[in-house]
């Protein structure tokens, strides 16, 4: 039975601004989805009941007013555990903050609360984030919805898994190498990427870099165009990379005309590892969808360079952030970290000098690329969802795989790129779990990109085959 | 509003100015380009800043840029507007040598995206300006061109690396030029040369083609005579190009004028030093002297600097390690091909940097990465009670071009030939854009600057408040632009 937490956000944003479904009951009704379904997937794993719902009535106050007390209220929202909330437990999925209570929020859970949402609580996060799971000692792992013997992907998994099980309309994210993406794709949901700079977050430890970006997640286009309209655009002083602008305008975003569109898509941009069951899938679908474009083209930007550039900067990145760390508590951490700080200790100047070098290549290749195409559009991760415990794959068709990195390659070299990339879900993969599409955009084409992606979704949902898939509660309880 | 000028010639006018008069019809792009490079021909033997000369070209675009005046066609910002572009910049058609033996042939094909941008509103390259090769270090001489002296004293350094840009500038050879800036390549030669540099927020003039991806310390930015022109060229230069990964919408503030700003709103930090920068005694004394003299416009002028050494203080290192550091990245990415190359054509400061950066650990560079984030961080923290910082443009009075660098300050010695620039590459770590403005002349009777900045994205405010400055000073003889005597250059 379908209960006001399935209900999409647009259409709950509506009915409350219509007084015909109050933010009270809206949370409720996302609580008793989290108590049915949590113990199982293990998504949310910090709660703020009282303060959500003190929060409800006042915005319920505020609509029988006939206020508006702004886009996205009423509307619950699930923070992935990276972010500091006011007065909600933040771990960061690590030993070492796991009683952590910040005394302030980021801003940008301020712009959401600003913007009316409602922060429901943490959803669960690999270790700082730390590889494309979402397990910690903390909480222990989020599971998948559709087989909870199997990982949902991360880092952004319970995010993920919450907005899958319609715990929360909505939720954030955050994305390095596809930690947006990847569970996207393992949760039938859809997770974007947005360009560097475009939400504002001033505890980044190191404010100049492409990998790690901010963003929401959702079951919609429509939903995620909302909350991303309201994230995005907010200038701060302490992130050099953001930037001010108008996003606003998203919210009434039309599905672009597909058959406008030149697209380019590649299995495997030419070298990325990628599983022999997720290649026939990916042909199958496209070979299904590729006539609806004005263009469609098998093509691919040379990537050579960029699994090494990646490795480096990654390397060097752990080393900054977790050095002193790896020091003092290397029993704490876990053994990626550990690993890929250690690595990063053995490498030189001239190492990062060169990858820095082969990143700008990389960047410029793309730019090129995206030059005469609208989109570019790859497989949502490279292989199935494994089971948890047996960890991320160390061989993909039989091919060992040099590092924890290298099955993440299809994501990653995006990530280089600097361009916005929605994971947009489109039916099963052969071993009946959700598969999805990446969809790149022209750099800076948020507005673009989400108008193709919500065509796209049309175009799949269409289609039982390829219709996002939706996990069956009932099991779950 | 323009103040008052001495101009004898057409080039001697502001860029706003000239720009203004073309459009008007009352002179001609033909007219300008053609006292331009009289100007040039008059002076440039002894200062050599004007190192290859586009002269037919000029004129022949001139005589375009006319035609379109007298045709009613629309005019862009710099339209008929001579142009100096220092060369670093590859020009379509015209030689560019990085200052380099290496490249001392080569004639790009295409125009840079910076080069292309200005060319787009209009404006006409008279030539290229003189850089060290490749635009290492603060003193513009090479082996392709030799050295370029300052208008004041020939035998003295113009600072670099755009020199040449500095000093066609000061000599009136040109009312606007291209400079970049790493850790004060624009702004020293603008404070050693009395004239007006400004280095914007990442990314705001688009780069193309540098090679570390997300390094954004050197950047492009426009020289003048005035706040007004250089703010006009900015308006030029900037775009949003995907060329630059830094480069993003640009600011509408950046747009309309500079005008119109209150001092008398403004909260002012004044530091001899910045806290941690070697500075000769000499400029110490005059940076107080004139401080005095403008302190008072300000709602309030504080006298405190960032506090980078407490900011830094426990982590092993300090802010000049942190600017090594890139520097190495920098020149080993940009470099290290070429001097296993080439190393008998390269310099000395490219060949040390280079060298130097092959030295340093990725854990280095992380450390690095982690300091910078908490100095930028901490400088912005300055500017909820402040709205600029004032310092000096440099550490020292200008010295002979024969030294390749500053040897020491105060009787101390410095460790590297960069450590004299401390003043202007400090900002750079912290990220900060900086406006260095003409104020007076130092104790050795040489230009003296002051740099005008504020955290990374704050370039409409610098601008306006260097604008309002350099209006506060004209007229009062300690403080306003200093000329060189052009008589003593003729000839």
């Amino acid at each position: 039975m379908t209960e006001p937490c399935d209900l999409s956000a647009v259409d709950l944003r509506a009915l409350m601004g219509a007084k015909k479904l109050s933010p009270v009951e809206l949370v409720e009704s996302c609580l008793a989805r989290i108590a049915a379904v949590n113990g199982t997937v293990n998504a949310f794993v910090a709660l703020d009941e009282d303060g959500a719902l003190a929060r409800a009535r006042e915005l319920e106050s505020e609509f029988q007013a006939g206020r508006d007390p702004g886009p996205l209220a009423g509307l619950p929202i699930g923070i992935k555990d990276l972010v500091n909330t006011k007065g909600i437990r933040t771990t960061y999925g690590s030993l070492l903050f796991k009683d952590q209570v910040p005394d302030a929020d980021d801003s940008q859970i301020t712009v959401l609360r600003n913007a009316g949402a409602i922060i429901l609580g943490k959803t669960n996060t690999p270790e700082f984030g730390s590889g494309s799971n979402t397990i910690n000692r903390v909480y222990g792992a989020t599971r998948s919805p559709f087989d909870p013997a199997r990982t949902p992907g991360g880092s952004s998994g319970g995010s993920g898994v919450a907005v899958a099980c319609s715990m929360v309309p909505f939720a954030t994210g955050s994305d390095t190498a596809g930690s947006l993406r990847a569970p996207a794709t393992w949760t039938g949901t859809v997770g974007m990427r947005p360009r560097p700079g475009s939400i504002a977050n001033e505890r980044r430890l190191l404010p100049m870099t492409y990998f790690s970006v901010q963003g929401p997640m959702a079951r919609s286009v429509a939903d995620l165009a909302l909350l991303y309209s309201v994230q995005a655009g907010h200038a701060h002083p302490g992130d050099p990379m953001a930037f001010p602008w108008d996003a606003s305008g998203l919210r009434n975003l039309g599905a672009a005309d597909l058959s406008q569109l030149t697209i380019a898509y590649s299995e495997d941009l030419g070298t990325a590892p990628i599983d022999d069951g997720i290649r026939r899938v990916f042909r199958a679908r496209m070979e299904k969808i590729k006539h609806a474009f004005k263009a469609a083209r098998a093509d691919s930007p040379d990537i050579t360079g960029v699994r090494e550039a990646n490795w480096v900067m990654r390397s060097l990145y752990y080393v900054a952030y977790h050095r002193e760390r790896v020091e003092k508590h290397r029993d704490l951490l876990a053994q990626t970290i550990i690993t890929n700080t250690e690595e990063g200790l053995t490498m030189s100047l001239a190492d990062v000098a060169e990858a820095e070098v082969l990143w700008r290549k990389w960047y410029d290749r793309f730019q090129a690329f995206m030059e005469d195409v609208d989109l570019l559009i790859l497989p949502g991760n490279s292989t199935p969802p494994y089971r948890i415990e047996d960890g991320i794959p160390k061989e993909i068709n039989g091919k060992p795989m040099e590092n924890y990195q290298d099955a993440s390659l299809i994501r990653s070299a995006l990530t280089l790129a600097g361009c916005p990339v929605i994971a947009v879900p489109c039916g099963y993969d052969e071993t009946g779990a959700p598969f999805g599409f990446q969809v790149a955009g022209k750099r800076h084409g948020e507005a673009e990109l989400l108008g193709a992606a919500m065509a796209l979704e049309n175009l799949f949902n269409a289609d039982p085959e390829t219709a996002r898939p939706h996990p069956d509660l009932e099991k779950l309880t | 509003m323009t103040k008052p000028t001495t101009a004898t010639e057409l080039c001697d006018l502001t860029a706003t100015e000239a720009r203004r008069l073309i459009g008007t019809k009352e002179i001609s792009p033909v007219e300008l380009v053609k006292s331009c490079i009289q100007r040039v021909e008059a002076v440039d033997g002894a200062v050599n800043c004007m190192v290859t000369r586009a002269y037919d070209r000029a004129r022949e675009e001139a005589k375009a840029a006319e035609q379109m005046v007298m045709e009613g066609d629309d005019l862009g910002l710099l339209h008929g507007l001579p142009v100096g572009i220092k060369d670093l910049e590859a020009t379509e058609g015209v030689r560019t040598t990085w200052g380099s033996l290496i490249n001392k042939d080569t004639v790009p094909e295409a125009d840079q995206g910076s080069v292309a941008a200005v060319r787009a509103e209009g404006a006409i390259i008279l030539g290229k300006t003189n850089t060290p090769e490749f635009g290492a270090g603060a003193n513009t001489k090479n082996r392709v061109f030799g050295a370029t002296g300052n208008p004041f004293n020939p035998d003295l350094t113009c600072a670099g690396s755009s020199g040449g840009s500095a000093v066609a500038l000061a000599t009136g050879m040109v009312p606007i030029a291209s400079g970049s800036d790493y850790g004060g390549s624009l702004r020293t030669p603008a404070g050693f040369c009395g004239v007006v540099g400004f280095r914007p927020s990442p990314g705001v003039v688009p780069a193309e083609n540098k090679a570390p991806a997300l390094m954004p310390w050197s950047q492009l930015g426009p020289m003048a005579r005035t706040v007004e022109d250089a703010h006009l060229m900015l308006q030029a230069q900037a775009d949003d190009d995907r060329a630059d990964p830094f480069s993003g919408a640009v600011d509408l503030r950046l747009f309309g004028s500079v005008d119109g700003l209150d001092l008398g709103s403004i909260r002012a930090a004044l530091t001899p030093d910045l806290g941690c920068c070697p500075v000769d005694q000499g400029i110490r004394d005059t940076f107080d002297a004139h401080a005095k003299q403008f302190r008072g416009v300000f709602a309030e002028a504080q006298d405190r600097d960032p506090g980078f050494d407490e900011a830094m203080a426990g982590s092993g290192g300090d802010i000049h390690r942190l600017f090594e550091i890139f520097r190495g990245i920098t020149f080993v990415g940009a470099h290290q091909e070429r001097l296993a190359r080439h190393r008998d054509l390269l310099g000395p400061n490219v060949i040390d940097n280079t060298d130097r950066g092959l030295e340093i650990t990725a854990s280095d560079v992380g450390w690095g990465l982690v300091q910078q984030a908490k100095i930028m961080r901490h400088f912005i923290d300055m500017f909820e009670e402040v709205d600029v910082l004032i310092c000096p443009a440099a550490s020292v009075s200008p010295f002979p071009h024969e030294q390749l660098y500053v040897e020491e300050i105060n009787g101390e010695k410095m460790p590297t030939y960069m450590r004299w620039l401390a003043i202007s590459y400090v900002p750079t770590m912290a990220l900060a854009c900086s406006a260095v403005i003409p104020c007076g002349v130092d104790h050795k009777g040489m230009p003296f600057g002051i740099q005008v900045m504020a955290p990374n994205g704050s370039d409409a405010l610098v601008l306006a408040v260097a604008h309002a400055l350099e209006q506060y000073f004209a007229g009062k003889a300690d403080l306003e632009r200093p000329v060189p005597d052009l008589n003593k250059l003729k000839g």
